[in-house]
């Protein structure tokens, strides 16, 4: 007499195989460096659905090209867009969004803008957490050893391409994001950000244990501000130094570089204008006009025949407008009020900005 | 402990994975959906598992996680027929043929029967004869008592014979 179970047993159905096996369990672990038992985030039940509509799983489910339009023209990636470290939506920013956009970046100088564009990221997400005060030492290594990675993908690729005057635009930019970041940081870990609307005390304490992670995060970003100087320094020195003739050519470039950052940064003040206070509009304006007299200035060399000069002020010009946008967005993201050279309100205005400015300006050329 | 926690869980990865995979298999008719639900199951229990912050009979919730995905997907989606599995894509031709050709003949017929069951019945045939769940534990992964699962199997059991009885006539349903 035959049995059911032998005979359903016996039913020849495929198997997993060995790489589907491993497959999964490869997803699986990653699945669960996500979620690791020491974690002390408690997913809600609601948030456990979300996770499973990650891509992972729908890729699997779906043809790549569906997945990549439901994805990244989609409600979850763009959700995701705020995500920190920690979020249940994090993997989908980095995993998803990130490398998307990563692979559309195909030129070596796409590469570059995107990397620099990635460091902007991993510090925003740093600072957003160090002003909520969860800055811990695993995300802030975590953090620092991203930037790392895209720090030196950039000075890679800088050095293969040879050309001096991306370099040089390269190099300066980041400098200023750097600086600039380091800044926002040491202001937010002495508890100067807009966190919420816990106690005092409690926001001191919990500031304190995070003054730790973030100044350690603003050391390294001094540190590579410092190293990427010297590349800018160099580069500009390679650039200015030209005959006359290509020279001309690489002011151009720089000077429509610069008018549109200047744009931008305006365009951003304009926006945001109504959130920020008196003083740190006046000093953005302060910054802006220096940028534009800069570019003025620079013009003028041009028609003198020295576009070596007309370079470096234009490339002033374009730090002076980045060290805009960035203080417009440290004032409005968390209440803090940077300065990166000392570009201060007139003398008229009284007011303390003065401290740190010091320090700076003697590092700055 | 959590590199513990990690390490147990893996290991009942490696220890169930294919046994629950088959299990879908024998439900749905789809072989790469089968290999998500498994994959969501391990994920959905990993979440579960790092609440509790500690792993109690592990094959149970995996099942158990394993039969509520099942139900959810077949709520989204039209039963389809389990001719079409056997055709496209559970099938192994590769596989060796295991025992005499009467008997896959008899596994053929029987999977079409079964397919007719209602989801209820299916789903406790397929825990107590393919995966070989005791009552008790079948008990546990549906969340009933092991009285109503008997009573369920029983109904089951009987569905499945009364669509083929003359089939049925010389299969015994006992262990």
């Amino acid at each position: 007499m035959k049995n059911l179970q032998d005979i359903l047993n016996r039913i020849p159905l495929k198997p997993l195989q060995k790489e589907e096996k491993n497959a999964m369990r490869t997803r699986l672990i990653d699945f669960m460096n996500v979620h690791p038992s020491l974690s002390t985030k408690r997913p809600a039940l609601s948030s456990f659905f979300f996770e499973m509509f990650s891509v992972r799983l729908l890729a699997n489910a779906l043809p790549a090209a569906l997945v990549l339009a439901l994805v990244v023209g989609g409600s979850i990636s763009f959700a995701a867009e705020g995500a920190l470290p920690g979020d249940l939506l994090y993997p989908v920013k980095v995993s998803v969004n990130e490398s998307v956009r990563g692979a559309i970046a195909i030129s070596s100088e796409a590469k570059t803008e995107w990397n620099s564009e990635l460091i902007e990221r991993r510090l925003q997400e740093a600072e957003e957490l160090a002003n909520e005060g969860k800055l811990d030492e695993d995300t802030r290594s975590e953090i620092e050893s991203n930037i790392e990675t895209h720090f030196a993908d950039i000075e890679t690729r800088i050095s293969a391409e040879g050309d001096n005057d991306r370099a040089a635009e390269v190099s300066s930019r980041l400098e200023t994001a750097l600086r600039g970041h380091e800044q926002i940081l040491l202001e937010i870990s002495k508890g100067g950000g807009k966190g919420e609307s816990i106690t005092l005390a409690a926001k001191v304490a919990a500031s304190l244990e995070d003054v730790s992670e973030a100044e350690a995060l603003a050391q390294t970003l001094r540190s590579k501000a410092e190293a990427i100087s010297k590349t800018r320094t160099e580069a500009e020195i390679s650039v200015s130094s030209r005959v006359n003739g290509q020279m001309k050519k690489s002011a151009e470039n720089s000077l429509r570089s610069a008018e549109k950052r200047i744009s931008e940064a305006r365009k951003l003040l304009k926006k945001n204008k109504a959130t920020l206070n008196a003083e740190i509009s006046a000093q953005i304006e302060a910054q802006m006009q220096a940028a534009e007299e800069s570019i003025t200035e620079g013009k003028t060399r041009v028609e003198a025949e020295a576009s070596g000069e007309a370079f470096v002020l234009f490339q002033e010009a374009q730090r002076l407008a980045d060290e805009a946008r960035l203080t417009t967005r440290a004032a409005r993201d968390f209440d803090v009020r940077i300065s990166i050279r000392g570009i201060d309100i007139s003398t008229a205005m009284t007011l303390d900005a003065g401290e740190e400015d010091d320090e700076e300006e003697d590092q700055e050329d | 402990m959590e590199k513990e926690l990690e390490r147990q869980f893996l290991e009942a990865y490696e220890q169930y994975a294919d046994a629950l995979f088959r299990h879908c298999c024998f439900r749905i008719s789809d072989r790469e959906i089968a290999k998500d639900l498994v994959q969501e199951a391990y994920m959905k229990t990993w979440v579960y598992v790092v609440e509790e912050k500690e792993i109690q009979n592990i094959k149970a919730l995996l099942y158990r996680i394993l039969n509520n995905s099942i139900i959810d997907y077949f709520r989204k989606k039209k039963a389809v027929s389990l001719d079409t599995m056997m055709e496209d894509t559970g099938f192994d031709p590769a596989e060796k043929e295991i025992g005499d050709p009467e008997t896959r003949l008899l596994g053929k017929e029987v999977m079409k029967l079964l397919s007719k069951l209602d989801n209820q019945y299916r789903e406790i045939i397929t825990l107590r004869f393919v995966d070989g769940l005791t009552p008790k534990e079948i008990a546990e992964v549906l969340h009933t008592s092991p009285n109503v699962v008997s009573v369920r199997l029983h109904r089951a059991i009987e569905k499945l014979r009364s669509q083929a009885p003359e089939l049925f006539s010389d299969i015994s349903f006992e262990e």
